[in-house]
């Protein structure tokens, strides 16, 4: 496999991972999931040209550039899932103290 | 809701997660359940009203009686004399009493046999009739048990038969017949220890001398020869008389009474004696108004009422002593319910002609936390003073100033006053009269007679008692005894009485009043009723009352007058006797008692305030039921729909961090 063919597969990893990224910034959590799985299979079918292929120089810094981009959504994307896990906990604890001011004051 | 187990990758508890998320959106539900319970507890409230308002209904229905408030007691002086009880109608007083003779029944006894249980006769159908009338003149020889020249006369209330045939012609066999066919006689076959020592012996169940016996006897000559018993034949008696039958006489307040039991109500006003004894001295009766007996209802009335009261007061005030509200605290119904309590008792009773028609004036009255309390000694100058008036203010009473005119009935829309009342025409009796003089006796009653007989509107064969010798007064007594002993009239209370007119005729006329009164009489078999009757045989129906009642026409039926419209509607009142035109006024009023028991009628009605209100809390609960079932309906989508995101994002961290950990390791090779 030539290195223009790796650096091609790390580039539309790249596009995947920036829409998955735009999607968990929306809150689109079902796209995500969808994009995952695109992102996951995508993975899996590059990792055998991945391991045989030597790469110039210029191939190496792309690769390099490309995985520190994909590195960066993929912090991104888990910055915005627990940020709304953290919505979800602040729900839960409001409803806690509705509760309580529930069974005080009945009705 | 079920919450279905996913796994996990250890991203997330999704679990826990979505089961804290569902808290959140059953809060709803929460909510609605909460409501629903309180909406229940009133339900059970009114339920605990509704108990405690009819416990009262049954309290007051039995204070609901004139006699409540009317008793009397009726106490000897020596009791071994005699006994008595008085009922309301008393008057209260001192009664002297002289006992000079019991009455008692006559007694018979038959020739003796030598077996009890051997046939007697032929065991042909033998019919064995018995009368019971009155034994008069001639002489009573006590050696023979027999009379010489005596005469007989049926007392009319009928004759009773028996047959006798092959299956039961023994002595026991004769006597068991007797027994079992309750004819007013008690057979017991007694043994002597003579050479023929098994005597039937014969009691009459009735004392008095009007219930002597008279047996005839049709059919077989060897059951005729030992049961015929005809007290006026001085050849036909084959019984033998051992105690003659005698009336009780007796003086109440020095004026002689005789009667035919020993149990008599109808000489002193409203009082049951028992005699028991002669007496050698003068017996007292003191009949006393019942002065514990009244207190004892009308402590009854108030504790009814302050059960009520104290049931209401707990389900609708504040618990001071849990500081909390009761379930129906300030509630509207119940507020209404302890409102219009209190001012039906404090209204005074309208329509009566009384001195009382106030709780106060009897000494019951209000106490400062609102319960009703009785003040005795103001109640005992009352029971001395106007008894009979305490009556009208816990019941229905109707008065009338004319003696011949009675309160018999009212209806919930008859409303208290004072009713004029004016008789247009009294109800009469149906009765034939016929145009035949019988004052040329004797007359015969061929054997086998029967006629048609209807009264009012029953029709039925009466036979008649054969004989050659009839007087006019005789005739009309067994005609009397045999129509008023027929089953068919006996049984529904149709009675007649049969009398000879001053012009000699015969007169039936029937016990009841009104237009369905009526006699009359067809020939059927042996002597035709021509021969008594003359050619009258269908009588004139009786009328019945009619008048006004308030001056508006009411309806008469017999001697019932029943007011249909009006403040009066539903009236009803009984005219025994008297003259036509206006009879005085009838004053009806309706007590507490009543009062109130029609109240608490009408608020547990089905349509009642009560059933309106606890419907209402019914089909808000049933809404909060729908409203809750759709939530939970929704709520199953909900959690499906977060259920789902959550795995799939736990799915998705788990790879993305294979994924990562891949491009990092990559990263490190370069």
């Amino acid at each position: 496999m030539s290195a223009s063919q790796v650096i091609s597969n790390y580039e539309s990893l790249s596009a995947i991972t920036t829409r998955m990224r735009d999607a968990a910034v929306h809150g689109e959590w079902d796209t995500l999931a969808d994009l995952e799985q695109q992102c996951s299979r995508h993975v899996a079918t590059m990792k055998p040209a991945d391991a045989a292929t030597t790469l110039d120089e210029t191939s190496r810094q792309r690769k390099i550039q490309l995985i520190k981009k994909i590195l960066a959504d993929d912090a991104e994307i888990r910055n915005h899932t627990e940020a709304w896990m953290g919505q979800l906990q602040r729900i839960m604890q409001s409803n806690r103290q509705e509760q309580r001011l529930h069974q005080a004051y009945g009705a | 809701m079920a919450t279905t187990s996913a796994t996990s990758s250890g991203n997330l508890d999704v679990n826990g997660i979505v089961n804290q998320l569902m808290t959140v959106e059953r809060q709803p539900i929460a909510k609605l359940n909460t409501r629903e319970a309180s909406y229940q507890a009133k339900v059970s409230a009114y339920g605990s009203v509704k108990g405690a308002l009819a416990g009262f209904q049954t309290a007051l229905q039995g204070l609901n009686s004139v006699s409540k408030y009317q008793s009397l007691t009726a106490t000897p002086s020596d009791t071994t004399v005699f006994s008595a009880s008085a009922t309301s109608s008393a008057v209260a007083g001192t009664y002297s009493l002289d006992v000079t003779s019991l009455a008692q029944a006559q007694k018979l006894v038959a020739a003796g046999q030598t077996s009890s249980t051997a046939a007697i006769g032929s065991g042909a159908a033998t019919t064995v009739t018995f009368d019971f009338g009155t034994i008069s003149g001639g002489a009573f020889n006590a050696g023979t048990g027999k009379y010489t020249g005596a005469s007989y006369l049926s007392n009319g209330s009928g004759t009773k038969s028996i047959t006798i045939d092959s299956s039961n012609n023994s002595l026991q066999g004769i006597s068991n017949a007797i027994n079992a066919a309750q004819l007013g006689v008690t057979a017991t076959v007694v043994n002597d220890g003579s050479g023929t020592p098994y005597r039937l012996a014969l009691s009459s169940s009735n004392n008095g001398v009007s219930n002597s016996l008279k047996i005839s006897v049709s059919g077989d000559a060897a059951i005729s020869s030992l049961l015929a018993h005809d007290p006026a034949n001085n050849a036909g008696q084959s019984l033998a008389e051992t105690v003659t039958a005698q009336n009780a006489n007796f003086k109440v307040n020095g004026v002689t009474v005789t009667k035919t039991s020993n149990t008599v109500s109808d000489v002193i006003p409203g009082v049951t004696l028992n005699l028991n004894k002669v007496t050698t001295s003068a017996a007292t009766l003191t009949v006393a108004r019942d002065s514990a007996a009244v207190s004892g209802s009308i402590s009854s009335f108030v504790k009814a009422y302050n059960d009520l009261n104290t049931m209401l007061k707990a389900v609708s005030s504040y618990d001071a002593a849990n500081k909390r509200g009761a379930i129906l605290q300030g509630d509207s119904t119940v507020r209404a319910l302890q409102s219009q309590l209190r001012s039906m008792l404090s209204t005074p009773v309208t329509g009566t002609t009384g001195a009382v028609t106030s709780l106060s004036n009897i000494g019951v009255s209000f106490q400062k936390d609102g319960t009703l309390a009785l003040d005795q000694a103001k109640l005992d100058k009352v029971i001395a003073s106007n008894f009979s008036d305490i009556a009208g203010l816990f019941t229905s009473v109707g008065k009338a100033s004319d003696s011949l005119v009675a309160y018999s009935s009212a209806t919930s829309a008859t409303k208290p006053g004072s009713y004029a009342v004016n008789v247009s025409s009294l109800a009469t009796q149906g009765s034939a009269t016929g145009d035949l003089n019988l004052n040329a006796p004797p007359y015969t009653i061929a054997n086998g007679t029967s006629i048609n007989v209807t009264v009012d509107g029953i029709t039925a064969s009466v036979a008649l008692t054969a004989g050659a010798t009839y007087s006019a007064a005789q005739l009309a007594s067994m005609i009397q005894s045999a129509i008023n002993g027929t089953s068919a009239f006996s049984s529904v209370g149709a009675s007649v009485a049969a009398t000879i007119t001053p012009s000699g005729f015969m007169s039936i006329t029937s016990s009841r009043y009104g237009s369905a009164s009526n006699v009359s009489l067809t020939s059927s078999a042996g002597t035709p009723v021509s021969a008594f009757m003359g050619t009258i045989t269908s009588g004139t129906a009786g009328t019945d009352v009619a008048g006004t009642i308030n001056g508006v026409s009411a309806t008469g039926s017999g001697q019932r007058l029943v007011s249909g419209a009006g403040d009066s509607t539903g009236l009803g009142l009984t005219i025994s006797g008297g003259t036509t035109g206006a009879r005085g006024t009838v004053n009806y009023s309706q007590g507490y008692a009543s009062s109130l028991d029609k109240w608490a009628t009408s608020i547990l009605a089905s349509d009642g305030i009560l059933a309106n209100r606890t419907s209402g809390l019914d089909k808000t609960i049933k809404d909060i039921g729908n409203r809750r079932t759709e939530l939970e309906t929704r709520l199953v989508a909900v959690e499906k729909r977060y259920r789902t995101q959550f795995t799939s994002l736990d799915t998705m961290l788990s790879s993305m961090n294979q994924t990562s950990t891949y491009l990092t390791q990559q990263l490190a090779r370069l």
